[in-house]
């Protein structure tokens, strides 16, 4: 118990690190990004995660780069690991980062190498390349981002005179773009007032003209800025009142100005006046928010639970306590099971909580991408297992919740680490009825199916350790059981899934491989039931056939994405051929050489 | 008196083997191969022809080795589990959900034959404002030559689908043939100002309705290559034979008539992710006339026709279109009735063996 309040306090104690400023509001701000409307907080921990490989800090990082983009080209943000492409850059290979002034300092030869590489056909990149391509975009994300506020912060170009400040009624000699084209009206009437056929102009005059022209030179510098620069990362964080659905950067709404959007731009441009002073720019940031609220009809309670979602962290939490649970039976501690029990359901509700969050901020079911059907399938697993536990009293059913949460939440970070993993729904899979339904049941069937494997792994290992038959005999009417969900959740799937289709394509069948890859594990949980009714297979047979039954789900699961046909193309994904490949061999590995001593030993038996 | 008939029959060893759950083993081993094997095929040579060869195949072949293709399969399948239903299982209440979702199975083999023998899929393109009572068909291509006499009156027309044809002699009533000399399933046509037509043959696309067919006819020793382009269009005198020659899509008349009024997309805050799309239609079925939105998951249906909303574009002229799946099918219901009762089989049975299970534990 105290190992278990241990491991709590110093998860508690990482999720609240102590931050150089208050930005409660700061990381509150709404952006529309990749067709979701998130708060700033989800966007910098991927913008973050996918410039420098790390979420440490991440609204930190974000709001220097905003506020005080000069400071934050200092820091070593970039993450180049490849000592290849260090090279080719020129960059010192002492280090893993690097800032951003040395990053510019080397783009002509960034640009030269994309260039080379600019012909060749996406299918033929090297790892190079792709580490290339990605550095180019995260480079003008960077560029993007360190720009979006930068006529809100004050330049020497529009530093003044006394007298210039006077006539134009500015609030101090140094000034922003902001406040120059505030007073823009007051200038062009002291320019237009200036007759410049005389050759005798004053200093003042001189002054005036001077601010004109630099005024001039920045709004053709950045009038298209966000329109036509070649990063897709924007700062639209401003409804647009005129349209629907669309948002604005800072810079599209200087040069399209509204009295609706103009208010925006001033609390942007005070929030940075008070940028050092937390108080003052909460309350302007405050202010942001609630007008952005108000106008979208936005429920804070989204805003909250996406803040609450990133700052729990609760699957990498999960994963503590899953692992713990595990090291405590695996090392038999004392009070084994109570601690296990106890860190298994700890684990289990922070994966419940994480779900239920990600529910309540997209409105869906939680199962519409690859990583999401790993925390789910995690989080049912745990749930099988724990239901096992608490009907038969049987530390297995912690052991496959445990084993299970760990590793698939562990999997589970690779998909989160290639960016936001609540990605807008494409039109077919924008059905809560059918997500609900078809995708929940389909992916049960999956941990069904796949936990019926990890028991197949503990009747073959305890068949091999020639453990009592009472308990094998438990043991086996628990993977009968399992696989019999798992069929059942399958067969429901793949049915709802052909009425689905029906629907939406006109078909109930089409063989598109994301259906025949819920067939086979139909037609495999089918062929052991009916394999062991007439004889063909044993109890170890059984046993045997579940574990390949998780090489089955992984392929249809994973495996048929990687083909890159049929309809199901929201579903396709890349460069996990490898890893099912080893799983694979590993599990028939298992399979054959366990077969292979069961048999041994049975010929000497006789 | 059932149960003498059963006892009779189960003696017989080959009724006895055709009903036995044996054979649904080797019966569900062969349709694995057979859909793994399909399911690789795709990668390479696309789902319309991985579909041809295994999953609408009676007999099918993995590189040299026959076996027996998805129609035999399921078709035996179907045969082995009747005759098990009949012959083998106990019809008691411990097997209730057994009984159901076996039930339930047939039946859903059963829709799957009625909608490979009887249903028809063919999809209308059609403009904003336009309006169409016809559709066409995804795959099959047909061949159409009319015949006109001198004051270009219709005399004779003949339609040929050439999917399943390689060569063909095609004659006409006053004794001139045209001979179908090749067909090229993937193709374009080009007429060059020096070097004569030239047949381009290209590679097959993996989406089998993007292939545009070409052919090669021989009339009077002349040869005409005709394609399936769009615009494509032949017409030829020869020994005082009018004729025009057009290779198109199979079209098929509708008993209802199509107006596309609007076409609506949605998309995501700042994004080109469409979150729906839709068509406002009038539709015109036995002279009622309603306004009608078709959208992604949700088709309008009327008789053994359900319209869907298969694709959404913009054309080079800027005219919003969509493309609408247009399928016939006799019993779109079955499959429904059968995804009810295999499932609610199994979890009966689900229940039955665990309460079982419990029972066993106690005692």
């Amino acid at each position: 118990m105290k190992l278990i309040l241990t491991v709590a306090f110093l998860a508690i104690l990482s999720v609240s690190p102590a931050l150089a400023q208050d930005l409660s509001e700061f990381k509150r701000i709404l952006i529309a990004d990749h067709g979701r409307i998130k708060p700033l907080d989800s966007f910098s921990k991927t913008l973050s995660l996918k410039i420098s490989g790390q979420s440490k800090n991440h609204n930190q990082w974000l709001f220097e780069s905003l506020f005080e983009p000069e400071r934050a080209n200092t820091k070593d943000f970039f993450l180049i690991e490849n000592p290849e492409l260090q090279e080719a850059l020129g960059l010192v290979k002492t280090k893993k980062r690097f800032s951003f002034n040395e990053l510019d300092s080397a783009s002509q030869k960034l640009f030269e190498l994309s260039k080379q590489i600019a012909d060749k056909d996406e299918k033929e990149y090297t790892m190079f390349d792709k580490q290339l391509i990605n550095l180019r975009t995260n480079f003008y994300s960077f560029i993007n981002i360190t720009n979006s506020l930068l006529f809100s912060i004050e330049n020497k170009a529009f530093t003044v005179s006394n007298e210039l400040q006077s006539e134009l009624s500015l609030g101090s000699t140094t000034n922003s773009l902001y406040d120059i084209l505030q007073a823009s009206e007051k200038l062009s009437d002291q320019v237009a007032k200036i007759d410049t056929s005389k050759s005798n102009i004053s200093n003042y005059q001189k002054d005036l003209l001077e601010l004109s022209l630099t005024l001039y030179a920045w709004v053709e510098n950045f009038k298209n800025f966000d329109d036509t620069f070649i990063s897709e990362t924007k700062l639209s964080i401003i409804p647009n009142t005129q349209e629907d659905n669309q948002w604005l950067s800072p810079w599209q709404v200087i040069f399209q100005p509204s009295k609706e959007t103009n208010t925006y731009l001033w609390l942007l441009s005070e929030a940075q006046k008070n940028y050092k002073d937390s108080s003052n720019l909460n309350q302007k940031l405050k202010e942001f928010n609630q007008k952005v609220l108000k106008e979208i009809k936005h429920k804070a309670v989204f805003v909250e639970a996406e803040i609450l979602y990133n700052t729990l962290n609760p699957f990498k939490y999960a994963l503590i306590f899953y692992l713990l649970a595990i090291v405590s039976l695996v090392l038999s501690l004392k009070n084994k099971k109570k601690l296990a029990l106890y860190s298994c359901l700890i684990g289990f509700g922070l994966n419940s909580l994480g779900l239920i969050l990600r529910m309540i901020i997209m409105q869906r079911a939680p199962v519409s991408n690859i990583y999401e059907t790993f925390i789910f399938i995690a989080w049912a697993i745990a749930l099988i297992g724990i239901i096992i536990f608490l009907i038969e009293k049987n530390t297995i059913g912690i052991l496959l919740s445990s084993i299970c949460g760990f590793a698939l939440l562990l999997i589970s970070f690779k998909f989160a680490a290639e960016g936001d993993t609540m990605k807008a729904l494409i039109a077919v899979l924008n059905s809560n009825f059918w997500l609900s339904t078809h995708v929940i049941a389909i992916t049960l069937g999956y941990a069904g199916v796949f936990a019926a494997g990890i028991i197949g792994h503990v009747y073959i290992i305890q068949t091999l350790m020639k453990t009592d038959t009472k308990v094998l005999s438990k043991t086996k009417s628990y993977l009968l059981g399992i696989l019999g969900f798992g069929l059942i959740m399958s067969f429901l799937g793949t049915l709802l899934g052909g009425i689905w289709a029906d629907q939406s394509w006109g078909r109930f069948w089409g063989w598109d491989p994301k259906e025949n890859g819920a067939l086979l594990i139909v037609l495999w949980t089918a062929l052991l039931f009916h394999a062991r009714l007439s004889g063909f297979i044993k109890d170890i047979g059984l046993a045997q056939g579940a574990v390949f039954g998780c090489i089955v789900v992984m392929l249809s699961w994973l495996g048929v994405n990687l083909l890159g046909v049929g309809l199901h193309s929201y579903g396709f994904t890349s460069g996990l051929f490898y890893a099912l490949l080893t799983y694979s061999v590993i599990e028939i590995i298992f399979i054959v050489s366990t077969s292979f001593v069961l048999q041994s030993r049975e010929l000497t038996q006789q | 008196m059932l149960k003498a008939i059963r006892q009779k029959l189960n003696k017989n060893p080959l009724v006895n083997f055709l009903a036995s759950t044996k054979l649904a083993v080797v019966l569900i081993f062969f349709l694995i191969i057979i859909v793994v094997a399909g399911t690789l095929e795709q990668s390479v040579t696309g789902l319309y022809q991985a579909r041809e060869k295994y999953f609408d195949a009676y007999l099918s072949f993995i590189g040299p080795i026959p076996i027996p293709g998805t129609l035999s399969i399921l078709w035996a399948m179907t045969f082995n589990l009747s005759l098990s239903f009949l012959l083998r299982f106990n019809f008691t209440k411990k097997n209730t959900g057994l009984i159901l979702s076996h039930s339930g199975l047939i039946l859903l083999f059963i829709s799957g034959f009625f909608h490979f023998y009887y249903s028809k899929e063919s999809f209308i393109d059609i403009k904003e404002a336009e309006t169409s009572s016809i559709s066409q068909s995804y795959d099959d291509w047909q061949l159409e030559i009319k015949q006109f006499d001198g004051n270009f009156k219709e005399l004779e027309t003949k339609s040929i689908s050439i999917n399943k044809l390689d060569t063909r002699n095609i004659e006409f009533k006053n004794k001139f043939n045209i001979f179908i000399e090749r067909k090229y399933t993937n193709a374009k046509v080009f007429h060059t100002p020096f070097a004569g037509i030239l047949v381009k043959e290209l590679p097959l696309e993996k989406e089998y309705e993007k292939n545009i067919p070409a052919l090669k006819l021989v009339l009077n020793k002349e040869e005409i290559f005709l394609d399936g382009d769009e615009n494509s269009f032949e017409r030829i005198f020869s020994n005082g034979n009018n004729l025009t020659l057009s290779l198109k899509r199979k079209e098929f008349n509708l008993p209802f008539t199509i107006k596309l009024l609007d076409v609506e997309r949605e998309l995501h805050p700042n994004s080109m992710i469409a979150s729906s799309y839709s068509s406002k239609v009038a539709f015109k079925d036995s002279g009622i006339e309603r306004e009608a939105i078709i959208s992604m998951n949700k088709p309008i249906r009327s008789g053994s026709y359900t319209v869907y909303q298969a694709r959404y574009g913009i054309d080079l002229d800027g005219n919003e279109f969509s493309v609408l799946a247009v399928v016939k099918n006799l019993n779109y219901q079955l499959p429904y009735w059968a995804t009810f009762l295999i499932n609610f089989g199994l979890i009966l049975h689900f229940i039955i063996a665990f309460l079982n299970y419990k029972r066993k534990v106690k005692a």
